[in-house]
């Protein structure tokens, strides 16, 4: 990851804390630019419309939204942001689903961290 | 005067004597205004005698305007007031209808006795007007000498045609005296008629009002009668003047002139021809002895030779001497000519001038003859020609006759050839005989076209005097000859058609007599007859000869029947051989001999009813000398044969025919009994009864069979059993039930008798002797007498079902008729095979009717249209229809809700294409429209080879679907369970990685990092054999290979950092492991990787991991082998100090298996542990 990476803003929604903070630490490390991150759809909605991340990095199952809305929506109105979907629900209907409503990409949790490199490393290019 | 005085002394003969003397008219009239009165001077004033006017009346007497004014004047007041006289001027009528003026003095007098009136008038005789009357008097008088000298009868006539007045010469003529004529009607004295005659020209003349004419003739006398009209001033007729002159001399003289100019011209004309007039010469008896020449003209010299100045006044015994003794008795007749008037005409040949003279003699006057003479030498020679030829060819005909006629036509015309040739095809002349130089030329013909006969064909007559042969270039026996002169006329037939020529042809200039024409003409009518007649001879004689050859050589029978007598006047040698006589013998025979079937009288009505020309065809029988008979054909009409008319029948034999028809009604007969039988017996209504007496009638009807039986063998025991019998038995002995006869079969299997004959053969016969016949064994008491017999057995595969026995057949039987019965019985046989299947099939269907209403399931019956035939009752019950319903027509389609019945259709048509029987889920409805689930298992029915339709089971499935539903809910359940469990173990797997991440990237002691690392490696496998494991809990296996696929990866990848490159493979056998097992394999593998990673390649930059797997049925095997520094050999696996190793120990015993390690080119450690769920502890 070069100074490119460094480039690439990253918007993190997962509720769960610790996990959140764990990919914030890793993609940091990575260069990556964490402008934000979000517990629930409703506050992913808002910071992507406000922050317009390169990269946003969506769990799905969330409290009071969930992540699949949060993507129909934000895809809506920046359809330019790459939503990666981060989902502990191991199925292939869910991320086809996902994939519908505007994400570009998905990893299963328990991913491991040259896992969620590999896949934002993608994404970090484009901008 | 005073009148009334007079009057009234009326019976004095004084007044009277006055009155008769006075020169006066007085008279009176009643109301009639008839005379009552008048005085004797009306005989001087009108001419009527006083008798004669009292018949008339006052009218008769006045002209109208008179009358008219009297009446209207007449004051009949006057009458009764006896008021004096009225004075007027009327105009009166005399009897001849001359008028008179006159003033009169009138009275009325009425009779006070009768209280009649009478008018009394008085015509003043004036002294003027008496001077008057009497002028006219004279001249009257005067008028009537002059009346009376006309030599011509004159009338005076009235309008109704009496006769006034007549003249002296009427008179004389009629004979008659005035009393008869006068007042008489003119044409009862003129014509002595009751009418006027059709010429009276008086009835135009009132028309006209001019005067007419006309002629008539009466009693030999012509007289010429003119009518004039008589009208008085006022334009009234009253008379008609009539002359009557008498022609009858004027006409006399008018004929006679005419007469006499007829002679004159005659004379006149005939003065062109020699002409003289004699006077006859009488003795004293007045008997004519001589003649004298008074004149003579100079043709007479030029004809006579005797000259003018010879002749004129002589004696004809002088000019002529001894003509008084010339046995033609001249003066004798030429005396009667000039006495008698006689004519006398004769043909004269005059010897010293060669020529002939026609004479005739006739009397200009009494004493006198003329005699013309007429030069006839050509029409003489002609006629001699003629006569010539006539004579020579008389009684001549055909060839001979024509022949003759070239002969003399050539000789007379001093001609070299001659031909009479006929037309044929109106385009060549055939010669019927030609001359030339006086010999036969046979068989000549040529073209017609650009000969000199062309012209006489076409115009009747040709003539060429000279060079015809240069004129007609064509006609080469003209070039032949030379000829020179040509004469030619055509032959015509009745129609004036040419059909022959007549020419004679000459080499010298041709110089023809007169009336050559006509004489040539004449020959060729006779000729036309001839040639006419010898062609129709010759085409009578060829249709004779045709005939005759025809008749003779016909190859039908050929009769010439008189058909009066209706014998034969001729046969031909065909009618001989049919009927089997010699000619001879069939000639003295008639119709009715070989036809006895045609009495004399029906031969008389045939012939009557017979078209002129119209033959009829009709058929008989005739029978041959040896009486047999054969059927044939005649075809009869009339001919005429010689002029008569006869009958020709052509007979033909048709036997053959006959034959043939009767053999194709025969077929049709037997066709349209199978036919017919063929319905009856495929008809599912037809009962067996009613089946053998159809067979039974067919079969009498076909065969002309009295007696009968058709049976069916009992198949029960075998028995033949009749269902129909003729009555052959005075009394039925051997009756079954329902009145059927049964004949058993015997003991041995066998049948008896004749019938049983065939059946223990299985074959039909027949026998027209059944008594010599193998089989028989008589005829039992009371039976009819067997005259012939015919039975077939009804065998059906091989199995005898039936038998049709025939017998006294009227005509006996023949191979035609069992080859009949045969195709009966064979229909039969097959219709009895039918019954008995169906009331098998009828038998197989109820018990199968019988165990469907014992299943509780639907079971039904549909054809191929899906109609249903059969349904049980826990059908009707499970789709809620009765069985009335069903009854009525219901389509099985009906019962399996609409979204279902295409799909029910389409699997209906594979039922009968693979006959596959898989029960079909359907939605089923019923009759209330609620639907349920069932299953359908259905067969095909194939009946008689072909889809009849279906039959199935239908299974209520509610109950079973209501469990699977559940089922099927609670898996669903269990699948969201367990994805939500899925989801927070993953959860919670992702937490521990990320807090051990989170350390490891933390942590500063690379022995911290690798311990965390480990932690990572330890999660990662956990996580990866759940994730490998379906979460829907059905998997229970992993595939290992996979597994340590991805295991394998994760782990070199986190190592990735190190400055080592490690590469891996994983190869071998898929494996399938049990989840249980996954868990340990896990953490050996996880902990061999590590550790391979951690000590095999120090002091290295790069290294290769295999991973193998071998499965080994039962067990499997697995390696890590790596191409590192080998493991020390102070590592004692068994008792590992290490942690890892310990675990490994332990996870391998955990499994049952056993490890091995082997240290060459590398560490290899080897794990073989058993497959299975049952593992050591747990």
């Amino acid at each position: 990851m070069g100074d490119e990476a460094n480039k690439t803003r990253v918007l993190v929604v997962e509720d769960e804390k610790i996990i959140s903070m764990q990919i914030t630490r890793v993609l940091s490390r990575a260069g990556y630019d964490i402008v934000g991150t979000a517990s629930d759809g409703n506050e992913a909605i808002i910071k992507a419309n406000e922050l317009h991340p390169d990269v946003i990095l969506m769990d799905l199952v969330m409290p009071r939204m969930h992540g699949l809305d949060a993507i129909k929506s934000i895809n809506g109105t920046l359809p330019q942001s790459n939503i990666i979907v981060v989902t502990g629900l191991q199925s292939k209907s869910i991320l086809t689903e996902a994939l519908k409503a505007g994400a570009k990409d998905g990893i299963f949790k328990p991913f491991k961290e040259h896992e969620l490199l590999e896949v934002i490393a993608k994404y970090a290019a484009e901008t | 005067m005073d009148t009334q005085e007079m009057l009234s002394q009326s019976d004095d003969n004084r007044f009277s004597y006055i009155l008769e003397n006075l020169g006066d008219l007085v008279w009176s009239v009643d109301m009639d205004l008839r005379f009552t009165y008048i005085s004797p001077s009306v005989r001087d004033i009108l001419g009527y005698s006083t008798d004669e006017i009292m018949e008339k009346t006052l009218t008769d007497i006045l002209v109208p305007e008179s009358f008219k004014l009297l009446k209207e004047n007449i004051i009949w007041e006057n009458a009764l007031n006896q008021d004096g006289w009225q004075i007027m001027e009327i105009e009166l009528i005399r009897k001849d209808y001359t008028t008179l003026k006159t003033e009169v003095k009138l009275s009325l007098i009425h009779h006070e006795k009768s209280g009649l009136f009478e008018i009394l008038g008085a015509c003043m005789n004036t002294s003027k007007e008496g001077g008057k009357t009497k002028k006219l008097e004279e001249a009257l008088n005067e008028w009537q000498n002059t009346f009376d000298a006309v030599t011509d009868i004159v009338a005076l006539i009235s309008p109704d045609l009496e006769i006034l007045k007549f003249n002296k010469e009427g008179y004389r003529r009629t004979g008659l005296k005035p009393e008869n004529v006068i007042g008489k009607k003119c044409y009862e004295i003129m014509h002595k008629t009751d009418s006027p005659i059709p010429e009276c020209p008086c009835a135009n003349t009132t028309e006209t009002k001019e005067a007419a004419k006309c002629e008539f003739s009466q009693d030999g006398y012509h007289y010429i009668a003119s009518v004039a009209p008589i009208f008085n001033e006022n334009n009234k007729l009253i008379a008609f003047a009539h002359t009557i002159k008498d022609i009858t001399d004027r006409k006399n003289v008018e004929e006679a002139v005419k007469e006499s100019e007829e002679q004159y011209r005659q004379l006149f004309e005939k003065m062109l021809d020699g002409f003289a007039l004699h006077k006859i010469v009488v003795d004293e008896h007045n008997k004519p002895i001589d003649y004298i020449f008074l004149e003579v003209n100079s043709e007479f010299e030029y004809l006579t030779g005797l000259k003018r100045e010879d002749i004129i006044g002589e004696k004809v015994t002088d000019v002529i001497p001894g003509i008084e003794d010339d046995p033609a008795h001249w003066i004798e007749i030429y005396g009667d000519v000039a006495l008698e008037g006689k004519e006398f005409n004769f043909e004269q040949y005059a010897e010293p001038l060669g020529m002939w003279y026609s004479v005739s003699t006739y009397s200009p006057k009494r004493g006198y003859f003329a005699v013309m003479y007429e030069d006839i030498t050509q029409r003489k020679l002609s006629e001699e020609a003629f006569q010539t030829i006539v004579e020579s060819t008389m009684g001549t005909i055909g060839q001979e006759y024509f022949d003759k006629i070239v002969d003399t036509l050539c000789n007379w015309l001093k001609a070299d050839c001659a031909i009479i040739g006929e037309i044929v095809n109106g385009e060549e002349v055939r010669t019927l005989s030609m001359i030339v130089d006086g010999k036969q030329v046979e068989n000549y013909q040529y073209k017609l076209a650009g000969t000199p006969c062309e012209d006489a064909a076409d115009k009747g007559y040709s003539f060429h005097q000279n060079s015809v042969s240069s004129q007609y270039p064509q006609m080469k026996k003209l070039q032949e000859l030379k000829a020179q002169g040509y004469v030619g006329v055509s032959i015509r037939n009745i129609s004036g058609n040419p059909i022959g020529i007549l020419c004679v042809i000459s080499r010298q200039n041709m110089k023809i007599p007169i009336h050559t024409r006509e004489v040539m003409g004449i020959i060729a009518a006779k000729a036309s007859a001839e040639l006419e007649r010898i062609q129709a001879e010759s085409a009578l004689k060829q249709s004779e000869e045709q005939f005759r050859t025809l008749f003779e050589h016909a190859g039908e029978a050929l009769f010439l029947i008189d058909p009066k007598k209706g014998s034969f006047i001729d046969v031909n040698e065909r009618a001989c051989e049919a009927l089997g006589y010699n000619k001879d013998e069939l000639l003295n025979l008639t119709v009715s001999d070989i036809d006895p079937a045609f009495s004399k009288d029906q031969f008389n009505v045939f012939v009557r009813s017979l078209n002129k020309d119209k033959p009829v065809t009709v058929d008989a029988k005739y029978k041959r000398k040896d009486q047999s008979d054969f059927p044939v054909e005649i075809r009869t009409g009339f001919i005429d044969i010689n002029s008569k008319t006869h009958l020709l029948s052509l007979v033909r034999d048709i036997t053959l025919r006959k034959q043939a028809e009767e053999k194709l009604q025969w077929e049709l007969d037997v066709n349209k009994a199978l036919a017919e039988l063929s319905n009856a017996l495929i008809s599912p209504t037809t009962q067996l009864d009613e089946l053998v007496q159809i067979v039974l009638a067919y079969s009498q009807n076909l065969t002309n069979c009295e007696h009968g039986f058709v049976s069916t063998i009992d198949p029960e025991n075998g028995d033949n059993v009749a269902h129909t019998l003729t009555k052959m038995m005075d009394s039925c002995l051997i009756t079954g039930e329902d009145k059927r006869t049964v004949f058993p079969r015997g003991p041995d299997g066998r049948y008896k008798g004749l019938w049983g004959f065939a059946l223990n053969t299985k074959r039909p016969y027949y026998t027209n002797s059944p008594r010599e016949h193998e089989a028989s064994t008589g005829i039992p008491q009371g039976h009819i007498p067997l005259k012939n017999f015919l039975t077939v057995p009804a065998v059906i595969g091989g199995i005898l079902v039936g038998q049709i026995a025939l017998a006294n057949a009227n005509d006996g039987f023949t191979d035609r008729k069992l080859e009949a019965i045969r195709q009966i019985a064979h229909l039969y046989a097959l219709a009895i095979y039918r019954m008995q299947t169906e009331g098998q099939l009828r038998e197989s269907e109820e018990k199968f009717r019988e165990l469907a209403e014992l299943l509780p399931e639907t079971i039904f019956l549909a054809n191929e249209e899906g109609m249903l035939t059969f349904v049980n009752q826990a059908g009707l019950e499970a789709f809620g229809y009765s069985e009335s319903e069903i009854d009525n027509g219901f389509n099985v389609m009906d019962a399996l809700s609409p979204g279902d019945r295409q799909r029910g259709l389409e699997n209906i048509a594979l039922l009968f294409t693979d006959s596959k029987t898989p029960g079909t889920e359907y939605m089923a409805q019923r009759k209330d429209g609620s639907k349920f689930p069932v299953v359908i298992y259905a067969n095909p029915v194939i009946r008689d080879g072909k889809p009849w339709g279906i039959r199935g089971i239908v299974v209520d499935i509610t109950h079973r679907k209501q469990a699977e539903e559940q089922i099927e809910r609670a898996l669903s359940e269990k699948k969201l369970l367990l994805s939500e469990l899925k989801h927070r173990v993953n959860n919670n797997l992702q937490l521990l990685m990320s807090m051990v991440n989170m350390w490891v990237l933390e942590s500063e002691s690379e022995e911290a990092k690798d311990a965390l690392h480990e932690v990572e490696g330890l999660i990662s496998a956990m996580a990866l054999v759940h994730s490998e494991a379906q979460i829907d809990g059905t998997a229970k296996r992993i595939q290992l290979k996979k597994f340590l696929t991805e295991l394998a990866n994760g782990i070199i990848k986190i190592r990735s950092h190190m400055d080592l490159e490690v590469t891996y493979s994983v190869e071998g056998d898929e494996v399938w492991l049990d989840l249980d097992q996954a868990n340990p394999v896990s953490l050996i593998a996880n902990e061999l990787l590590l550790n391979a990673l951690k000590h095999a390649f120090i002091g290295r930059d790069s290294g290769h991991i295999t991973v193998s797997l071998k499965d080994k049925d039962d067990a499997v095997n697995l390696s890590i082998k790596d191409n590192g520094v080998g493991i020390s050999k102070e590592v004692d696996l068994k008792k590992p100090d290490s942690l890892g190793l310990d675990l490994i120990n332990n996870m391998v015993e955990q499994l049952n298996g056993k490890m091995d390690i082997i240290v060459k080119d590398g560490t290899l450690i080897e794990i073989e542990f058993p497959k299975g769920v049952e593992q050591n502890g747990r």
